[in-house]
């Protein structure tokens, strides 16, 4: 009855049917947003495929088609897939440790014991700085005559490390500045998660003698799994395109250790080195976005086994 | 609904405002010059990222000021201001994409990165004939570094060789304890030299080093030196050869070391290996501090280095040319040796010569004029600024005085080779002193399109990994060559 | 912070086990409680002792950076290293203000930054209202295609993008087809633009939207207000927190962005903060000092501003997770 009414209202003073007008508005509503999306996602994105076939510079203008060459070259390109493997694993080393320790240290802080807050603000630190700031702090901590993590190895009777000058252990240094700058907001996350946690559960679980650790795997643990999932992807997705770090600490180096895809991708677009490799480089990018989909997938299929 | 038509224009509106009153406000390909009060036409020079550290950069603006007040300089009414780029290349591209306004009109460049971006330079070829300019008064392998395909793309500055520098003091406290082994710097001839000597000079603590006596840990930068102090090629520069372009190292496993190009590569890896072995560098001496600190005594340096070591306590150091090949590591005959890596060092042909004989590497800069990469850019605004910009760098480089003025200003070599039996450098006491009687067997770098690229990253990534023991030397060789000739293929756009 | 305690009714679990009554004189029983007792004192050493330990970790490298930034660079490079500085000094800071134009950067990041926040959350919400509330015709398709768009890297896009912002009409001298200018070049309207409307705060956006019921607008709608007041005074005020929530995101990502303007923004005074560190660390050299010291001023607004709305960051945070 009212909806009539106001339809009838409306149709008289805009003389359009109640469908028209409804799309009318919600085209008006979305028209910017829209608008953002075409211009710099959707054109760019076909502009990107077109780019991909031709041999050229970034400006596209001395182009060449050249079809598929440009991706036969990149399954053939031996740095390229190095950058690849240095992405997985820094994946496979950095979003675990990322999600186990910021795990912890939510379990740590998520109590009402005195000082905590204290402790929240100081492990929340790090994640409101920005990339580029932490990371050339951390160039500074692992040099490796004057910086302090080897002065407090040496502290200990350890040997110095060789932090970011040895293709060994580049990859893992990187890995611990993006953990300590990244854990910070996940903890957050799991501490908001576990306060909304039914309390009666715990009760019943405490009543039945079980122990911390049964209480964590049995409750907590699948209580919270679907937080999990999000920290996962979106740590996942974050990890996937390390550029800033590596621009700051490594430049890639040593030994191509820490050559990531999206650094790589970058250098061949505007480095310094770029030329007419910009459809090559576009190439690349579809190449990891594949990647990308398959990982997502992968991620996908399990979450439905963990959360059903 | 009116309303919300107000309402998002307005908010629209305002936020055009915020950024799009500086974008609108920028000038366009035309009206974009600027002007000195005094009349005279604001010409910009870029300059690599060399020119940002302090002491360079502070010597280059104090004889710019200079330059700028000379009366040849205020006679072609122009006025010239300066500034330094981190990544000159990239932001240069960019810049003469976008058009006239945002471009410099000199730019100080690297020649070595010459070949892979000709598209924003511009030949010089015309102003050359125009002039009647004499280019045999530059040094031939610092000129032919900057064309490309037969055109010109800009005139050398400086002559710019690297060599080893050394801590004199350190080797001097060294000599007066030991004076039974005492170590002659100037007579550093040959590769086995400079081991031993190198040897020397480190102190360690157990494994720990605690001297380092040579800076091993950026000898990867110093691959085409050492090759070349080999006497040997690296990669094929004779454009009518249908190899061009590619690494000079044999691509037919079977005959790998008959030639002797690729001997010389090999031998170089396994010298570096042997380098490495020694355990002559803590790996956090590699850095500038630390020969400025007294932590190394050995280390590589390019003419411009004393000006990055004026902020450290360092004073009394030298500068020497490269040492000759005296060892190779294969036995051409048997084969065995290279592929069984067993790195025994025999004698070579090039023993007995003396250091600084067999040359070492040259860089520098030159003085190019960038061109908007859109023809429809090129204005005649941009060319009355490209005329000026050719008579600043004719008066900078081929005026006698003035070419003496900014490399007696900076303390660099200048590429006008007829002007090196002036008193500046005949009488200079520093590094240019002990460097300059070796330049004329200095060689540059390959002029092949890639061959950036291919030095920083695949040259450098292979020998790191010989260092850290993950490559043999003979993979590391193939590595290089092998990813070497497929990048430089892509760069050189063949399949 | 107040907030999130608020919500947790419950106490945490040992101390729900302390408080159980057991008035009893039993000796065994007080032994028993004087173990238990002792054992909860030597856990909370413990957990103390591992946050101090973890929360050190997480500070030290902004002390060692504050000191490094406040010592010569004769102390700087000394062996062996000190932990305090026996000298100070602010002429890494005089040379940093030297070298750059300091207060150019900060006035652009807080600029892009900002503005980023305020059109992500308007425009977002407003296509996000619109996507959920209004359900036009064709709501769905476009409102996958964005979604679908959240999966590709960035980097695709990268050289087509620098293309259309080249070519912006009108833009930086450019005329109606977008030539003879520099379009955005060079401004920060190329590191403004792209990223204005998020397609993440959509898609964030919509689900506080959706939480919502349909049928709170009848009553305004029968009064005649048009669908502009009823999202502004009826809806909008319903989702502050995940407005709350997206603004902190926006500030962070706008705050921390490197890739993208450092390949757009040429001259020293149109850029970034975050690029700042460029100038003191080259192919050839790094300079600590200097570079400590615009780390720790890089550091200082977004630490004052996190101190500030200490209480909002961190719901902010954690409801962006629970929301997903």
């Amino acid at each position: 009855m009212q909806e009539a009414q106001s339809v009838s209202v409306k149709k008289k003073r805009k003389g359009l049917t109640l469908k028209a007008q409804r799309n009318l508005i919600g085209y008006l509503f979305v028209l910017p947003a829209l608008l953002i999306f075409c211009i710099f996602v959707l054109i760019p994105l076909i502009m990107s495929v077109y780019l991909s076939f031709f041999e050229s510079d970034m400006f596209f203008l001395s182009m060449e088609y050249v079809g598929f060459d440009n991706f036969a070259q990149v399954f053939q390109d031996s740095l390229y897939w190095t950058s690849i493997l240095n992405i997985l694993c820094y994946t496979l080393m950095a979003v675990p440790m990322n999600i186990i320790l910021s795990m912890i240290l939510a379990l740590l802080v998520n109590s009402d014991r005195r000082g905590v807050k204290a402790y929240r603000f100081l492990f929340y630190l790090p994640s409101v700085t920005s990339t580029v700031a932490a990371s050339t702090v951390w160039l500074w901590m692992m040099n490796t005559s004057y910086g302090l993590l080897n002065d407090i190895f040496a502290l200990f009777g350890l040997p110095g490390g060789t932090w970011l000058t040895h293709s060994s252990t580049a990859l893992v240094s990187v890995t611990l500045v993006t953990v300590w700058q990244g854990v910070g907001a996940n903890m957050i996350i799991f501490v908001a998660a576990l306060q909304n946690m039914p309390t009666q559960v715990y009760e019943a679980a405490k009543l039945d003698g079980a122990g911390p650790l049964t209480i964590f795997f049995r409750i907590t643990f699948p209580l919270i799994a679907p937080t999990m999932y999000f920290i996962l992807t979106m740590t996942l997705i974050g990890a996937f395109q390390l550029y800033d770090q590596i621009y700051v600490l490594t430049s890639g180096g040593p030994a191509n250790a820490t050559l990531t895809p999206v650094y790589l991708i970058w250098q061949n677009s505007f480095g310094t080195n770029a030329g007419r490799q910009a459809g090559y480089a576009a190439a690349q990018a579809f190449v990891l976005f594949l990647i990308i989909m398959i990982v997502n997938l992968l991620i996908r299929r399990l979450d439905k086994k963990v959360n059903g | 609904m009116k309303k919300l038509l107000g309402l998002c224009l307005s908010a629209i509106l305002a936020l055009t405002a915020v950024f799009g009153a500086t974008a609108c406000s920028t000038t366009s390909a035309n009206d974009y010059s600027e002007y000195t009060d005094d009349g005279r036409l604001i010409l910009t020079i870029w300059a690599p990222d060399q020119y940002a550290n302090a002491t360079i950069r502070s010597r280059f603006q104090a004889w710019l000021d200079d330059f700028n007040e000379t009366d040849k300089i205020k006679e072609l009414g122009v006025y010239l201001e300066f500034s330094p780029f981190t990544q000159l290349p990239t932001t240069l591209s960019t810049a003469c994409i976008s058009g006239p306004h945002m471009m410099p009109d000199i730019v100080i460049w690297d020649r070595f990165a010459t070949p892979s971006n000709t598209t924003y330079l511009m030949p010089i070829d015309d102003l050359l004939e125009e002039d009647n300019i004499d280019t045999s008064v530059f040094l031939d392998e610092a000129y032919d570094e900057l064309t490309v395909n037969g055109s010109q793309y800009g005139l050398p500055l400086d002559a710019d060789p690297w060599g080893i520098y050394v801590n004199m003091d350190i080797v001097n406290t060294y000599n007066d304890q030991n004076s039974a082994s005492a170590i002659d710097v100037d007579s550093l001839d040959t590769w086995s030299e400079l081991i031993d000597a190198a040897d020397k000079l480190t102190i360690r603590d157990g494994s720990n080093v605690t001297r380092s006596g040579l800076n091993t840990t950026s000898a990867d930068g110093q691959f085409f030196s050492f090759v070349y102090t080999g006497t040997g090629e690296l990669i094929d520069t004779d454009e009518n050869s249908s190899a061009y372009g590619d690494t000079v190292m044999s691509t037919d496993s079977a005959d790998i070391f008959t030639d002797g190009e690729s001997m010389r590569v090999y031998d170089t890896l396994a010298f570096f290996k042997e380098l490495y072995a020694l355990n002559l560098c803590n790996t956090g001496h590699g850095g500038t501090d630390a020969f400025g600190n007294g932590l190394l005594a050995m280390t590589y340096g390019s003419i411009y280095f004393p000006q990055e070591l004026s902020s450290y306590s360092i004073k009394n150091y030298k500068m020497l040319p490269y040492p000759a090949r005296d060892l190779t590591y294969i036995n051409v005959n048997t084969e065995q040796g290279a592929h069984g890596e067993s790195l025994v060092a025999s004698e070579t042909d090039s023993t007995g010569m003396q250091n600084g004989q067999v040359g070492g590497m040259l860089g520098g800069y030159g003085l190019a004029i960038p061109q908007p990469v859109m023809e429809n850019m090129r204005t005649d605004e941009w060319r009355s600024h490209v005329e000026k910009a050719w008579e600043v760098i004719k008066l900078w480089l081929l005026d006698d005085e003035m070419n003496e003025s900014y490399f007696t200003a900076n303390e660099v070599i200048t590429c006008r080779s007829d002007l090196w039996n002036n008193a500046f450098y005949t009488e200079n006491t520093g590094v240019i002193g002990d460097i300059l009687p070796y330049l004329e067997n200095y060689k540059m770098r390959p002029s092949v399109a890639g061959y950036e690229v291919f030095e920083s990253s695949i040259v450098r990534a292979d020998i790191q990994m010989l260092k850290e023991g993950s490559l043999t030397v003979l993979a590391t060789y193939e590595k290089i060559r092998d990813d070497g000739n497929a990048l430089l293929r892509q760069a050189q756009g063949r399949s | 912070m107040t907030e999130l305690k608020a919500n947790t009714a419950l106490p945490a679990p040992q101390d729900a086990a302390a408080q159980t009554p057991a008035p009893q004189l039993d000796p065994d029983a007080v032994r028993a409680r004087r173990k238990r007792k002792a054992v909860r004192i030597v856990y909370l050493v413990l957990i103390y002792f591992v946050m101090s330990f973890l929360a050190l970790a997480m500070v030290l490298p902004f002390y060692w950076s504050l000191i490094t930034s406040l010592r010569p660079d004769s102390e700087i490079y000394a062996l062996p290293i000190t932990w305090f500085p026996s000298s100070f000094t602010i002429e890494h800071y005089t040379y940093v203000f030297e070298t750059i134009p300091f207060w150019n950067m900060l006035a652009n990041s807080l600029i892009t930054t900002l503005v980023g926040v305020f059109t992500n959350l308007f425009f977002g919400s407003l296509a996000a209202y619109a996507f959920s509330k209004i359900r036009f015709t064709g709501h769905k398709i476009i409102f996958n295609i964005m979604l679908l768009s959240m999966m590709v890297p960035g980097v695709i896009t990268l050289i087509p993008t620098f293309y259309v912002l080249l070519h912006f009409p009108f833009a930086g001298g450019n005329d109606i087809l977008g030539n003879g200018g520099i379009g955005f070049y060079d401004n920060l309207g190329a590191v403004i633009l792209p990223g204005c409307i998020g397609v993440y705060g959509i898609f964030f956006m919509r689900q506080f939207f959706a939480s919502l019921p349909d049928d709170l607008a009848e009553s305004a709608r029968l009064d005649g207000a048009n669908d502009f007041t009823i999202f502004f005074r009826i809806y909008l005020p319903l989702v502050i927190p995940g407005l709350l929530t997206l603004g902190i995101f926006t500030f962070q990502s706008g705050w921390n962005n490197f890739m993208w303007p450092n390949i757009v923004l040429q001259s020293p005074q149109n850029q970034l903060l975050t690029m700042a560190f460029k100038f003191f660390k080259t192919t050839l050299s790094t300079d600590y000092g200097p570079l400590m010291a615009i780390s720790i001023l890089m550091s200082i607004p977004i630490v004052i501003i996190f101190i500030l709305m200490q209480k909002y960051f961190i719901r902010g945070v954690a409801l962006g997770g629970i929301k997903d």
